[in-house]
């Protein structure tokens, strides 16, 4: 029998029933405290679960937009994920990389070809990335360190990747020291679903991934191996949508109360997309829809005001442009999932063969020029896990919504030399105006500030940051 | 520009120093030595952390958040000290608080 964890499926199922027949003056105080930036409780979250009045929706959509732009400012962070392997030991039902997938060739970049993706992203301008293995014995953690090593370790003209993030098979205590050894930015590991009836039909038992605590605690051991940022995260569509926000509220309360208040870094919430010969991806039986996913990204920022918020390319523009103004803070483009698929890319070819379908197959470019269009900057920030604000120090200018006086002049100082270095004319036009805009947005003292380092960057000096 | 009698600052780090190596524990040492030296340089921030590859990781600190960039000064091996809004200070002051810390990491 196995010791209780801290999903409790039954209690979770209680405190989502307790939630119906909210009366409006109810959700308005949820509300209130949710603008305070102070975390919900589950018996608080569950009563926004139920909203259906419109008007309540909409003042909740407009409340996660204000939250987050209290946090983060109007910036929007971009990254591209860099599939190193797919090789993979587990037969997840849902996967494009499990084992039995015969449609997969299986393929692990070599250090050569790894450098080789990297050079393409650095080119394309970006400065952050998400390294993806599969959960393969050939990717243990020497492999890995020795990956982002390799990814660090490559400049190209002016560019090279600060910061890389990682979504691996959860380690042991050791393994987590090897990549913190190496100076990663945070370890994410996604539960997939919190239900464990339904995590269990869908990971085969006696592979490695079907044990759900393993799993679930994977984070605790990554912080207790000095990795002090990490994310989480939940594929929506393998159980019911509630359900999996309560799980993540009861994850980030979890390593709020075991780890001196530090809550998740970042939150994911990918929807299940179709992926070759996949037939469970087709027409899954809790398939999120827009309206619900809009729902699932407004609770997720009012529950956890703090947390970064990351919504992948996985979703198609128009969703995209539709819900980043409801609390999003990171965002992927430009992005490739295949083995190889910037390189392939570049040749000319659209890989099919991936873990999913992209939905969003703009150049970082255009994405760009839409962000700005949108009234937000995007920034290339890394500065912060470089500067000692990482863990408990981050957490500390989260909550009361002070990062932003980081994020912001880093947004624009790193927004600045994308422009310089990378930019299509007609976004070097539009980010002009996205910096002017944002910088009259800033106290006197911290333009003026900011305003010399933008000196700096035009004569030529990078990686200028606070 | 703080001013401070050089007699001061020497009693001062004396004393700071002594008391933090007679704390047995090194993080409490540490927190004492961080908590102690922000009071006496007022508007500062410090912190110590832990430098892995590009990665710093916080471990404690204390001060006044300016919002400024830090100052990052290494103290031995893979430990490192965060100054923050430390320009008021002088050189040599702040190269003798910096010796503090590292004679009190190395007698951890």
């Amino acid at each position: 029998m196995l010791k209780k964890d801290f999903i409790d499926d039954e209690k979770i199922w209680e405190e989502i029933n307790g939630g119906k027949n909210s009366t409006k003056e109810e959700i308005r105080e949820i509300f209130k405290k949710s603008e305070q930036k102070i975390r919900l409780e589950p018996e608080e979250t569950a009563k926004l679960l139920h909203i259906e009045d419109e008007e309540l929706l909409e003042e909740m959509y407009e409340l996660a937009n204000k939250i987050k732009i209290d946090v983060y400012g109007k910036r929007i962070v971009f990254f591209a994920p860099l599939y190193v392997g797919n090789k993979c030991i587990n037969n997840c039902i849902y996967c494009g990389f499990r084992r039995d997938n015969k449609s997969i060739e299986r393929r692990t970049l070599t250090m050569e070809e790894l450098r080789k993706e990297a050079k393409i992203m650095i080119d394309a301008g970006h400065k952050r990335s998400i390294m993806v293995y599969g959960e393969h014995p050939a990717y243990d953690a020497d492999f890995m360190a020795e990956t982002i090593r390799q990814v660090y370790s490559v400049k190209s003209n002016n560019g090279e990747l600060r910061r890389v993030n990682i979504n691996a098979a959860p380690l042991d205590i050791e393994g987590y020291k090897k990549l913190n050894e190496a100076g990663i930015g945070t370890f994410q590991i996604f539960q997939e679903t919190y239900h464990h009836e339904t995590y269990k039909k869908i990971h085969p038992e006696g592979d490695r991934k079907s044990d759900y605590q393993w799993r679930l605690y994977g984070l605790d051991r990554a912080i207790k191996a000095g990795i002090d940022d990490v994310g989480i995260g939940v594929l929506f569509g393998l159980y019911d949508w509630k359900f999996e926000i309560m799980g993540l509220l009861h994850h980030a309360i979890h390593l709020e109360q075991n780890f001196n208040g530090v809550g998740p870094h970042t939150i994911s919430f990918p929807r299940i997309e179709p992926a070759l010969d996949t037939p469970y991806t087709q027409n899954p039986e809790y398939k999120v829809s827009n309206k619900d996913f809009k729902k699932v990204i407004a609770i997720i920022r009012l529950s956890v005001p703090y947390t970064g918020m990351i919504l992948t390319a996985r979703e198609s523009p128009e969703v995209r442009n539709e819900m980043i103004p409801i609390g999003i803070s990171q965002i992927d483009a430009g992005s490739r999932v295949g083995i190889g698929g910037y390189n392939e890319y570049e040749s000319g070819s659209v890989p099919d063969k991936e873990q999913f379908q992209l939905g969003d197959l703009r150049s970082l470019d255009e994405v760009i020029r839409d962000i700005c269009k949108m009234g937000f900057i995007p920034s290339f920030c890394t500065a912060g896990y470089r500067a000692g604000r990482t863990g408990e120090k981050f957490m500390s200018l989260c909550k009361p919504g002070l990062v932003h006086n980081f994020c912001m002049p880093n947004a624009i100082l790193t927004f600045k030399e994308y422009l310089l270095d990378y930019a299509s004319e007609e976004t070097k036009a539009m980010g002009e105006i996205a910096i002017k805009n944002n910088l009259a947005d800033l106290t006197p003292e911290r333009k003026k500030d900011v305003e010399i380092k933008i000196k700096l960057i035009e004569s030529g000096e990078r990686d200028v940051y606070i | 520009m703080y001013i401070y009698k050089k007699e001061d600052l020497e009693i001062f780090i004396k004393n700071t120093t002594k008391k933090a190596l007679e704390i047995k524990n090194f993080d409490q040492a540490m927190k004492y030595a961080l908590k102690t030296t922000t009071d006496y340089y007022t508007d500062t921030q410090m912190s110590f952390a832990e430098k892995r590859g590009k990665r710093i990781s916080f471990i404690s600190g204390y001060g006044k958040e300016s919002f400024k960039p830090v100052e990052i000064n290494t103290l031995v091996d893979k430990y490192v000290l965060l100054l923050q809004n430390i320009d008021n200070v002088n050189k040599d002051e702040k190269e003798k608080v910096v010796n503090m810390f590292k004679l009190i990491v190395q007698n951890r």
